[in-house]
C-alpha cells in the first residue's frame, strides 16, 4: 500500500505550470513591479532566502542613488503623483519627458534577460506609435510634438532591433524569432492604422478647405518611418527565418503548441471582428482583416502539412507566421491595444459621459441594488463555463465574447474598480481614473454601480422594465440569444469490439464479427487535461461537438481492464469539419 | 545596477523556483487549473506589494504559501456566500453548482481523486505534507496554527486516504 501511494504522490509531482503560462504569468508579475516599485524610502528586505540562496536582499540606499542621472532622481523623489499624471501624457506636452525618461526608464532597470529586454524595447515603440495615432486623431499634433514622437519612435525601434540581433548573436533563434514576429505584427497593423488616418484626412481636406494640410503631410511622415521600421524587421525575420531552418531544434510537442497558439488566435481575432462589427467597425479595416485572418488559415494549413511530414522547424515558422497574421489582424481591430486618452484633450464633460440618445432607457422606476445584484451574478453563473472564475473581476470582453446579443456600447457610462468606460468613436473606452494610486491590474474590473449603467443600458435598448428577476431572466436569455451561428465541428464515429470468437478464422463468421460497443470514454487535449467525457450509443456510433483544436480520446480512470481501447487515438477537429474517428476495443478473447 | 535591482532579481529567482510548486499547491487545492495560475499571479502580486510598501518579510518562501493558502480560503469563502445568495435567490439547484464545473475540467488522476476525497482542513494538510514536501512544524507555520493539530490532521488524513484505498 505505501508503494501504491508514494507511486501516485510521485505522479501528482508531475503536475506544473507549461513554459508559455510560466512565462505569461512572469510577464504579468514584471509589469507590476515596474508600475509599483520597491519605495526608495523603504525598508524592505528579504532577510531569508531559499535554502539554495541564503543571501540578504536589501534596499536601494541613497548613497547609490548617485549614480542615477539627476533627472531620474527628481523622478523619483517627486513620487507617485507625477509618475502616474506622466503615464497618460503625450508627445509635446512637459511630462512627456517624465513619462519617457523617469517611468519608462527605471521600469528597464527591473526588465532582466535580453530577451525580456527585447519585448519591452517592441512594447515601448508601439507605445510611441499609438500616442501618434492619438494625437493626429485628435488633431493635435504639432510639428514640434511630430519630432519629438519621431524621435522617441526610431529610437525605440532601434533598440527593440539592437535586442533582437544579440538574441540571434546568442544562438537564442527561436527567441529572436518570436519577438521580431510579434514586432512586424505591431507595425505593420500600426501601419494600417496610420494609413487610415491618412485617407480620414485626406478626405476631410478635400471636403472642408479650411482644414489643416499639416495634419496629412504628419499622418504621411510618421507612415513612411513606420514603412521603413517594418522594412527592416521583415529582412530580419527572413535571415532568422533562414537560420531556424537549419539550426532549430523544435520537436513535436513545441510545434504543436505553437499551432495551438496560432488558432487560438485566429479564433479571438473572428470573434472580436463578429463583435465590432455590430458596433460599426469600419468596412475598409474589416476587408484588410479578413484578407489577414484568410493568410493566417492559410499559413495554418501549410504548417499541418509540414507537420504530417515531420518537418517541425518547417511547421514551426509557418505557426508563427500564421500567428503574425492574426495577431496584425487583431491589432488593427483593437486600434493597436492601448487606449490612450490625450492630456491637451478637455474634460468630455457629463455631455459626452451620458448615454447617447438612441439608447437612453425609459426605465419607469428606479433599480434596486438588489435587482442590479441578481442581475450580475446571473450574468456572470450563466456563463460560468466559458468566462471562468476570474480573481480579477469581470470586463466588458469577458461578456461581449459570451452574450452574441450585447453591445458594447451597453458598457457606456460603466464604472470600474478605476476608472469607466466610454463608448465614443465607435469604440469602447476605459478611462482610468486619474487620482487612482496605483494601476491595479483589476483596475478594469466592473463595479456594483457599472453594472447597474449595464443593465439601464440593455434594458432600454431590448425595452425591458427591468423591474424583477423573471424579467431579468428574459432580459439575459435574449442577451444569450444571437444571429451569429456558430460553426460547428467536432468528431464522429463507431465504437467496435472484437475479437468476438476465440479462434481467428478465415473468413469470419457472421456471428464473430466485431460487435459495437457502449461505453464511456474521455476527450482529453494535449497537455493532457480532460476537455469532456461522453457516452458511444448501442449500435457504437457517437457524434461529439468539440471547438477546433487537437484531442486524444481515452478510457477514463476506473473504467474496467477489459474490453480495452486499442492505443490512445489522436484526433485533429477542424472548424467546420467532424473529423471520423472509428475506435476498435480489444475484448481480451484470444 | 543599484541594490534596488538586486531585490527585484532576487524576487524573480523566488517566482522562477516557486511557481511550480506553488501552483501544483493550487492546482490540489482547487481543482481547476486556470483557477489555480490566477492564484499563482495573485500569489505573487500581492507579496510583491508587502514588499513594496516596505514591509518586512523573515522567510519568503513560508510568506509565499501562508499568502496561497490565506487567498484558496478566501476563494472558497467567496464562493459559499456567492452559493448561498443564488439558493435564496433561485433554490438550490445541486446539478448546476460551479464545482462541478471545475471538477469537470480538472486533470483527473489518482491523486487528484484521492485528495479530493478528503475533507479540509485534512486535505489541505495532506497536500502541505505529500505534494509540496512541508514538515508539520512548517505546515503550522503557515496555516498559523499549532503543531500539534497539524500532527493531528495529518494522522486523520492518512488514516482516510489508507481506508480509501484498500477499498479501491
Amino acid at each position: 500500500m505505501e508503494e501504491k501511494f508514494n507511486k501516485i504522490i510521485e505522479e501528482a509531482k508531475g503536475v506544473s505550470l507549461s513554459s508559455s503560462e510560466r512565462q505569461e504569468i512572469l510577464g504579468k508579475l514584471e509589469d507590476y513591479m515596474s508600475y509599483k516599485p520597491v519605495r526608495s524610502d523603504s525598508q524592505a528586505r528579504l532577510i531569508k532566502s531559499l535554502p539554495s540562496s541564503g543571501e540578504k536582499l536589501s534596499f536601494i540606499q541613497l548613497s547609490h542613488m548617485k549614480l542615477i542621472p539627476s533627472l531620474i532622481i527628481l523622478g523619483l523623489i517627486f513620487g507617485g503623483g507625477t509618475s502616474v499624471a506622466a503615464s497618460k501624457a503625450l508627445p509635446g506636452s512637459t511630462l512627456y519627458l517624465v513619462k519617457t525618461e523617469v517611468n519608462e526608464r527605471v521600469a528597464g532597470w527591473f526588465t532582466f534577460g535580453t530577451e525580456r529586454q527585447a519585448k519591452r524595447a517592441t512594447v515601448l515603440a508601439e507605445r510611441r506609435l499609438s500616442e501618434i495615432q492619438t494625437l493626429i486623431a485628435s488633431g493635435n499634433l504639432t510639428a514640434e510634438a511630430e519630432t519629438v514622437a519621431k524621435t522617441k519612435f526610431e529610437e525605440q525601434a532601434l533598440e527593440a532591433n539592437q535586442k533582437i540581433a544579440e538574441l540571434e548573436a546568442q544562438n537564442k533563434i527561436d527567441a529572436a524569432l518570436e519577438v521580431n514576429s510579434a514586432f512586424e505584427s505591431s507595425l505593420r497593423a500600426h501601419g494600417e492604422l496610420l494609413s487610415s488616418l491618412n485617407v480620414q484626412t485626406i478626405a476631410s481636406v478635400s471636403v472642408e478647405m479650411a482644414a489643416a494640410p499639416q495634419a496629412t503631410s504628419d499622418a504621411l511622415s510618421i507612415s513612411s518611418v513606420v514603412e521603413e521600421a517594418i522594412t527592416v524587421v521583415v529582412q530580419k525575420r527572413a535571415v532568422l527565418e533562414t537560420k531556424a531552418r537549419s539550426v532549430g531544434t523544435w520537436d513535436k510537442a513545441q510545434t504543436e503548441s505553437k499551432r495551438r497558439e496560432a488558432n487560438q488566435k485566429i479564433k479571438d481575432t473572428e470573434s472580436l471582428l463578429l463583435r465590432m462589427q455590430t458596433t460599426g467597425f469600419e468596412t475598409a479595416n474589416s476587408s484588410i482583416v479578413r484578407l489577414r485572418i484568410n493568410l493566417a488559415k492559410e499559413a495554418l494549413s501549410q504548417g499541418d502539412r509540414a507537420l504530417l511530414a515531420g518537418s517541425f522547424n518547417e511547421a514551426f515558422i509557418l505557426f508563427q507566421k500564421s500567428l503574425r497574421l492574426a495577431k496584425e489582424a487583431y491589432l488593427i481591430i483593437t486600434g493597436g491595444v492601448d487606449t490612450v486618452v490625450p492630456e491637451t484633450n478637455p474634460d468630455p464633460g457629463p455631455e459626452t459621459k451620458v448615454l447617447p440618445p438612441d439608447i437612453k432607457p425609459q426605465i419607469p422606476n428606479p433599480i434596486s441594488d438588489e435587482i442590479v445584484t441578481y442581475f450580475s451574478n446571473q450574468l456572470v453563473a450563466i456563463k460560468r463555463d466559458q468566462i471562468g472564475l476570474p480573481i480579477e473581476g469581470y470586463t466588458p470582453d469577458m461578456f461581449l465574447r459570451v452574450y452574441p446579443n450585447l453591445e458594447a456600447k451597453d458598457f457606456s457610462g460603466a464604472k470600474a474598480a478605476q476608472g469607466i468606460y466610454i463608448f465614443k468613436d465607435n469604440r469602447l473606452v476605459f478611462e482610468r481614473d486619474e487620482n487612482a494610486e496605483a494601476v491595479l491590474a483589476g483596475g478594469g474590473s466592473i463595479i456594483l454601480a457599472g453594472y447597474k449603467t449595464l443593465l439601464i443600458n440593455i434594458a432600454g435598448r431590448l425595452g425591458s422594465n427591468a423591474a424583477s428577476q423573471a424579467s431579468i431572466d428574459i432580459l439575459i436569455d435574449r442577451l444569450s440569444q444571437g444571429d451569429a451561428p456558430l460553426s460547428e465541428q467536432g468528431i464522429i464515429g463507431v465504437a467496435t469490439v472484437g475479437p468476438i470468437c476465440p479462434t481467428v478464422q478465415f473468413p469470419s463468421p457472421e456471428n464473430c464479427k466485431d460487435r459495437p460497443l457502449q461505453t464511456e470514454l474521455g476527450i482529453f487535449d494535449f497537455e493532457g487535461r480532460l476537455v469532456k467525457t461522453f457516452n458511444t450509443q448501442s449500435d457504437g456510433t457517437f457524434k461529439i461537438r468539440l471547438a477546433p483544436g487537437d484531442y486524444s480520446i481515452r478510457e477514463l480512470e476506473g473504467s474496467p481492464a477489459l474490453p480495452r481501447l486499442e492505443g490512445s487515438p489522436r484526433i485533429s477537429v477542424r472548424d467546420g469539419f467532424f473529423t471520423t474517428i472509428n475506435l476498435s476495443f480489444d475484448s481480451g478473447i484470444r | 545596477m543599484s541594490l534596488q535591482n538586486s531585490t527585484e532579481e532576487k524576487f524573480i529567482k523566488f517566482y522562477e523556483e516557486l511557481a511550480d510548486p506553488i501552483f501544483r499547491h493550487c492546482f490540489f487545492r482547487v481543482s481547476s487549473r486556470e483557477l489555480a495560475k490566477d492564484i499563482v499571479q495573485e500569489t505573487f502580486t500581492r507579496v510583491w506589494q508587502y514588499l513594496a510598501d516596505g514591509k518586512e518579510i523573515s522567510n519568503m518562501k513560508a510568506f509565499l504559501y501562508t499568502t496561497t493558502n490565506n487567498l484558496i480560503i478566501d476563494y472558497y469563502r467567496k464562493r459559499r456566500e456567492s452559493s448561498l445568495e443564488t439558493m435564496e435567490e433561485t433554490g438550490f439547484n445541486p446539478s448546476d453548482s460551479s464545482h462541478e464545473v471545475i471538477v469537470k475540467q480538472a486533470e483527473i488522476s489518482q491523486a487528484t481523486k484521492l485528495l479530493n476525497e478528503l475533507d479540509e482542513p485534512h486535505r489541505s494538510a495532506a497536500i502541505m505534507r505529500y505534494i509540496d514536501g512541508f514538515s508539520p512544524k512548517e505546515i503550522a507555520e503557515i496555516t498559523k496554527e499549532s503543531e500539534n493539530v497539524i500532527s493531528v490532521r495529518l494522522h486523520r488524513a492518512l488514516q482516510k486516504i489508507k481506508e480509501r484505498m484498500a477499498n479501491s
